[in-house]
């Protein structure tokens, strides 16, 4: 087994609502290897930014572990949790409001360092900041800057490099382009790609951007009302996708080449309630397939080596 | 046919000549559009891509003269819809011409309906305006509408809360084509919604411009949307388009180096090891555009001949871009013809 640095069992987060019990987030197990990426996709709705959070405690989950570097987050006390986040941190998905507008540039990465006690004088802090401003591409100039002046490609990099500044081991990557043009985008791509091969970080990657995730992504997990429903390496998730959902999705990626038309599966209706959801499989009132059989939970099952899916038609169809 | 003849026999839909739309600002002029020339056959689908900044909603927003005057100063050669002179229209010429003959889908379905209204009165308010019906009459078009658009015709009488981000996207369609426009506008119409329900709202614009032979100007950032849905790609930016042509002519046969920068700046989705090669620095401020060409400072080919004025290049009946390299002998692009 590769060296896992975040491994999660039986992860849940449900809300209560005054309708009922909202299952964001409903029983799942994955693994994190150390230096990699998993990306986390889903559609709107289907519990991977809460996923995300629960995984850094920045809300509580209802039941699982969370086994990071070998502790589980869940057990540790509101002091020691303090001093496990130095090694896990978030980027946002909006680089308009996750940014004080309010401080500088460097009152933003250096905020972080100050409140963690890292470095004590101020000399040393704005040397750190500097550093950490040329690591993620921000000129020199910009060092007391407002984020309104500058625009989302830039904030963007203010926001990676306050992640940075704990020299964390661990990022979780909400949507960080969803905001950014398509340019923009690929210039934090690269970046993000050039800190992991620099620091060895281990990422969790969550989108909605299919293409985005493939390229970016070393393993897969799709997500569907709070459950994985397949989970795989990149190249075989997009070559062989089984899970009936993914195929919808994977088949919905409009390609910008011609003559690249395939066979679209339009699926119907949209998703389902996540509150009170019934014991059947998630998808199954919108999957072409749906039987009988259906009306039971399928369990996530490796199918070939690294490949899971929670379909009891799998081979099948 | 000499190229005069096929000329005259073009049957078009909207004819823009030398468009410039500015915004006269405290903080300086912006300068949105500069000499946008555009051309759309009837029944035909173009697509109006670019990035943040490009102009293309501006673009859209002129077309219907809605440009908000203040700070919106509006400045045209020419401008016809179906040979009908739109610039010289007065008020209420120009109300009976919006929503019926060209209507406009925006962007975002959450907050282009209107909250106090069921959605069923939203649609027969615009068959109402424009057509010569009583308002049951119009109410019972606006059901047909609804059905027409995927959703069950009971939820007529219903509020706009009460619907997905999909459904009010479909809501805001039937709206638009409620009329049965010439032309529509479509802004970014799928860019708020999921992609399996992006797919949805695709096939059925695409089925349902087959079955009223509307043309349309699909705006967007995709260029995977416009592969799908259009006949003919115009690539904006600043406020410009830069290059033209049929799909096969700007994704296979890609002229301006603008546009080779943004398929390089996309993942490919069949090689994930492919490292992306984003265009460097950002769009320039359109306060102040640089002199003669706007993307030349982030130019990978960028020489001295660039400064001057831009002029268009042909280079065939169907394709041209505004790139002065091609006056260089023996000049091309790395992106490879496909």
């Amino acid at each position: 087994m590769a060296d896992t640095i975040l491994e999660v069992k039986n992860l849940t987060k449900y809300f209560k609502t005054k309708h009922g019990m909202l299952h964001a987030v409903d029983g799942i197990n994955f693994k994190l290897a150390r230096g990699k990426t998993l990306g986390l996709v889903g559609e709107s709705g289907c519990g991977k930014s809460t996923t995300g959070r629960t995984i850094l405690r920045l809300i509580e989950p209802t039941a699982g572990e969370i086994i990071f570097e070998g502790k589980d987050i869940n057990k540790l006390s509101r002091s020691e949790l303090r001093h496990a986040r130095k090694d896990m941190q978030l980027i946002f998905q909006d680089p308009y409001s996750s940014l004080d507008p309010r401080k500088t540039v460097s009152q933003i990465i250096s905020e972080p360092i100050i409140a963690n006690k890292i470095l004590k004088t101020s000399a040393d802090i704005d040397a750190r900041v500097a550093e950490l401003m040329s690591t993620v591409g921000l000129a020199a100039r910009l060092f007391n800057a407002y984020p309104h002046e500058l625009d989302g490609g830039r904030r963007q990099r203010i926001g990676i490099a306050r992640a940075l500044a704990m020299e964390p081991k661990f990022i979780v990557c909400d949507e960080p382009v969803s905001a950014l043009d398509v340019s923009i985008q690929a210039q934090i791509l690269n970046l993000l790609k050039e800190l992991q091969a620099e620091f060895n970080l281990s990422y969790i990657f969550i989108t909605h951007d299919l293409s985005v995730v493939n390229h970016f992504s070393d393993e897969i997990a799709v997500m569907y009302l709070g459950k994985i429903v397949e989970k795989a390496p990149a190249e075989q998730l997009f070559d062989n996708p089984l899970h009936p959902y993914t195929k919808a999705l994977l088949s919905a990626i409009p390609i910008p080449e011609l003559g690249a038309k395939k066979e679209r599966i339009l699926i119907q209706g949209e998703i389902t309630s996540p509150i009170n959801p019934p014991d059947e499989c998630r998808f199954y009132k919108r999957c072409n397939y749906a039987c009988d059989r259906c009306k039971a939970l399928p369990e996530l099952k490796e199918i070939a080596p690294d490949h899971f899916v929670a379909c009891h038609l799998v081979g099948e169809i | 046919m000499s190229e005069k003849a096929i000329e005259k026999q073009k049957d078009l839909i909207l004819d823009v000549k030398n468009l410039n739309v500015r915004f006269e600002t405290d903080d300086g002029i912006v300068r949105a559009v500069n000499g946008l020339d555009l051309e759309i056959e009837r029944g035909h689908a173009i697509g109006l891509v670019g990035e943040t900044g490009a102009g293309k909603t501006t673009t859209a927003l002129a077309l219907l003269r809605l440009v908000p005057d203040p700070p919106g100063v509006v400045e045209c050669e020419k401008l016809e819809l179906d040979g009908r002179d739109v610039l010289g229209m007065g008020i209420k010429e120009l109300e009976k011409v919006r929503g019926k003959d060209i209507s406009m889908i925006f962007q975002d379905p959450m907050t282009a309906l209107n909250p106090v209204f069921t959605v069923g009165d939203q649609i027969a308010e615009s068959i109402f305006l424009h057509e010569d019906v009583s308002y049951v009459e119009a109410q019972k078009r606006a059901v047909a509408m609804l059905e027409l658009v995927g959703i069950p015709g009971e939820r007529a009488g219903e509020y706009p809360h009460q619907f997905s981000g999909g459904m009010k996207q479909r809501v805001v369609i039937a709206i638009a084509l409620a009329c049965h426009p010439q032309l529509l506008i479509a802004d970014e119409p799928t860019t708020a919604l999921d992609v399996t329900i992006q797919a949805q709202v695709l096939d059925l614009m695409k089925n349902l411009r087959q079955q009223y032979q509307t043309s349309l100007i699909m705006i967007t950032h995709d260029l995977g949307i416009v592969a799908e849905i259009c006949d003919e790609v115009a690539v904006m930016y600043a406020g410009n388009i830069v290059e033209k042509g049929t799909l096969e002519d700007v994704f296979n046969r890609t002229k301006h180096p603008y546009t080779e920068g943004l398929f390089n700046s996309l993942p490919n989705i069949r090689d994930r090891k492919a490292m992306l090669t984003p265009i460097k620095g950002l769009m320039p401020d359109p306060t102040s555009l640089p002199e003669g060409c706007p993307f030349s400072p982030r130019c990978p080919y960028a020489g001295e001949d660039c400064t001057a004025p831009q002029v268009v290049r042909n280079i065939s009946a169907t394709h041209f871009v505004r790139c002065c390299a091609y006056d260089r002998p023996g000049f091309h692009i790395e992106r490879k013809e496909r």
